[in-house]
């Protein structure tokens, strides 16, 4: 049984061609590309995504991002309710195909979850299913998110590419939803789903996930573009639990100062790495060959047993 | 116990204290400070009572605290007399001479002029005087006359040469750690910027409720009327399988090149002259299905 999206995309404004060239070849992109299918945006293997960025810094290290840029990643369940999540709140994205079993435990489930991928679908457990309409409900519901998501506002799923002057690097990114433009500084939301709604649980996850990265990222390629003065870039997260509790986060100017941070060493590191063609592995010195790697314990628990030993 | 032997974990409190040497206690003790420090830090750079250059700042604050503390300084009086250069509190040579006077020391000044400072110091308790004079030519030959600071105020900064000077000749216990004034790092020649309160940059303002449902009106029109019908459920787009059975039917049908795929498609759906299908994801998906209903009509009449 195949779901369309629940709510739909605004209608499609295209100041700049969508089809761009093939997927990883072709000119260098620079502009706001509306409609730009999954494939040929993440083909684009010619820029620094958010992504990218952050398997470049640890605890990812050029070697992984290499390897996540040159082959296909096999899709994982979590990924999956991810992109059906995005594409029932935000209307755009592949297909849902909802297979009527219990898990992927049997043969049965795993042929159709292929024969789904295989026609560009999304495949998504009924039981998995019944809980994503219910977290898109919550979103609709919610006075904030409903408004940051409405299509009148808005175009779901835009690709930003620009070149980052000062290294020559191309960027790009996806942002979930980009508003129209306006007098004052544009809210640039982004769709989370998690395990709790709970601001302070966000946090965490923000540090586990560099979010703030994403912020300055995504902020600077819509500024870097022209299309907004200011932006303030804002999470709507969606617990996965009922009651599907939501909450709208935006990060404070610590952590989008740490994320700048964090973005110009990527850009430097990806520079680099580009120039010279090494991706170095987690060696501490890659000119001097494998090394080992001394180590501290964490500060955490250094101080935890700081007491076990004598000074 | 002897002294290589392992201590055995102390159940927590004080005692525990005791098993650390007296070198590792002050270590400790100076971490707490360090940690006390950054907490006041914190609260304080958000208050308009912090210096412009440490607003936002904890960590900057935090060092300038510290260093004041060292000296003797509270935290507010650390703030207004260390500037953080490269990482390094650096107190002015005025907060030098506060430091060395309310030690008891005593600073003297017997001349001052555009051209030569000269005065003297005495150690808190000492019957000696100390002697210092700080001249334009001696900073000239050390290449200090044509910084524009000593260009403006010659006789300003030879008073802060002789202060840093004098002060430690006479109390260089009371000032131990300090190795350089502001004014003396800014004279160097790697000097990073001249010193002057940096605004911070501003914070972004936490996104209101208003904002978030304010910016949701276009700003050249009148807010809308809500409309129950409009909202998070528009019109369902054209979906992937119908894109390529779409492409697939006109391709059969003999309508190969993008424009006149489009044309096709403009026609089918009675689109009016000013409002072609510029591409087929524009479509919904009802659009779709028309489209691929009158093709496959099309192609196979009977169907």
């Amino acid at each position: 049984m195949t779901a369309g999206a629940m709510p739909a995309t605004a209608t499609g404004t295209t100041p700049v061609d969508p089809t761009p060239g093939p997927a990883g070849a072709g000119t260098e992109l620079t502009g706001t590309y509306y409609g730009m299918p999954d494939e040929m945006y993440h083909g684009r293997t010619d820029s620094l995504s958010y992504s990218g960025a952050k398997l470049l810094l640890p605890p990812g290290c050029p070697a992984l991002f290499k390897w996540d840029r040159d082959n296909v990643r096999p899709s994982k369940t979590a990924w999956d309710i991810g992109h059906a999540f995005h594409t029932l709140v935000l209307g755009v994205g592949a297909e849902i195909t909802i297979i009527e079993a219990d898990s992927w435990r049997t043969k049965a489930a795993q042929t159709e979850r292929q024969e789904a991928y295989d026609a560009g679908a999304v495949p998504v457990l009924r039981k998995d299913y019944g809980q994503l309409t219910g977290m898109a409900a919550s979103v609709r519901a919610h006075p904030l998110a409903c408004t940051l998501f409405d299509p009148a506002n808005g175009t779901p799923e835009v690709s930003l590419f620009m070149r980052d002057d000062a290294s020559g690097v191309n960027l790009r990114g996806r942002v979930d939803f980009l508003p129209h433009s306006r007098d004052g500084r544009m809210i640039l939301p982004d769709l989370k789903s998690s395990i709790s709604a709970d601001p302070e649980s966000f946090a965490k996850a923000a540090a586990n996930y560099s979010y703030n990265l994403q912020s300055v990222f995504y902020q600077d390629l819509v500024t870097g573009l022209g299309l907004a003065d200011e932006v303030v870039f804002v999470f709507v997260v969606v617990a996965k639990d009922p009651p599907y509790l939501v909450s709208v986060i935006q990060l404070d100017e610590e952590a989008e100062r740490i994320g700048r941070a964090l973005k110009q060493q990527a850009i430097e590191i990806y520079a680099e790495c580009t120039a010279t063609d090494t991706w170095p592995s987690y060696d501490p010195d890659p000119a001097g060959g494998p090394q080992v790697s001394l180590v501290q314990m964490p500060r955490w628990y250094t101080r935890t047993h700081s007491q076990d030993y004598s000074w | 116990m002897v002294n290589n032997e392992i201590a055995l974990r102390a159940v927590n409190g004080p005692a525990e204290i005791a098993h650390i040497p007296e070198a590792a206690q002050g270590l400790v003790e100076w971490a707490m400070a360090a940690q006390a420090a950054y907490e006041l830090a914190q609260r304080l750079v958000t208050t308009s009572f912090a210096p412009a250059q440490y607003k936002q700042r904890p960590d900057e604050a935090a060092a300038a605290i510290l260093a004041g503390a060292e000296v003797g300084l509270s935290p507010m009086a650390s703030l207004r007399s260390f500037d953080v250069i490269q990482g390094v509190a650096a107190p002015r040579a005025i907060t030098l001479r506060a430091i060395v006077q309310s030690l008891g020391h005593e600073i003297v000044i017997d001349e001052a002029s555009p051209e030569r400072v000269a005065g003297r110091g005495r150690r808190n308790g000492s019957k000696e005087w100390q002697g210092c004079e700080w001249t334009i030519e001696r900073a000239r030959a050390l290449g200090l006359a044509n910084k524009e600071q000593w260009k403006k105020q010659p006789q300003t900064m030879l008073i802060a040469r002789f202060t840093s000077e004098i002060a430690r000749l006479i109390a260089a216990d009371a000032i131990l750690g300090i190795p350089y004034t502001v004014e003396e790092i800014m004279d160097s020649d790697d000097a990073p910027y001249v010193v002057k309160p940096r605004p911070p940059k501003a914070a972004p303002q936490r996104v209101t409720a208003a904002e978030i449902i304010g910016a949701a009106q276009p700003a050249d029109q009148p807010p809308a009327e809500p409309d129950p019908t409009v909202g998070m459920q528009p019109e369902r787009m054209i979906t992937r399988p119908q894109i390529t059975k779409l492409h697939i039917l006109l391709d059969e049908a003999g309508f190969g090149e993008r424009d006149v795929k489009l044309e096709k498609l403009t026609e089918i759906l009675g689109r009016p002259e000013g409002n072609p299908v510029l591409s087929s994801k524009d479509l919904t998906a009802a659009e779709a299905s028309a489209c691929i209903e009158e093709l496959a009509r099309l192609l196979d009449p009977s169907s």
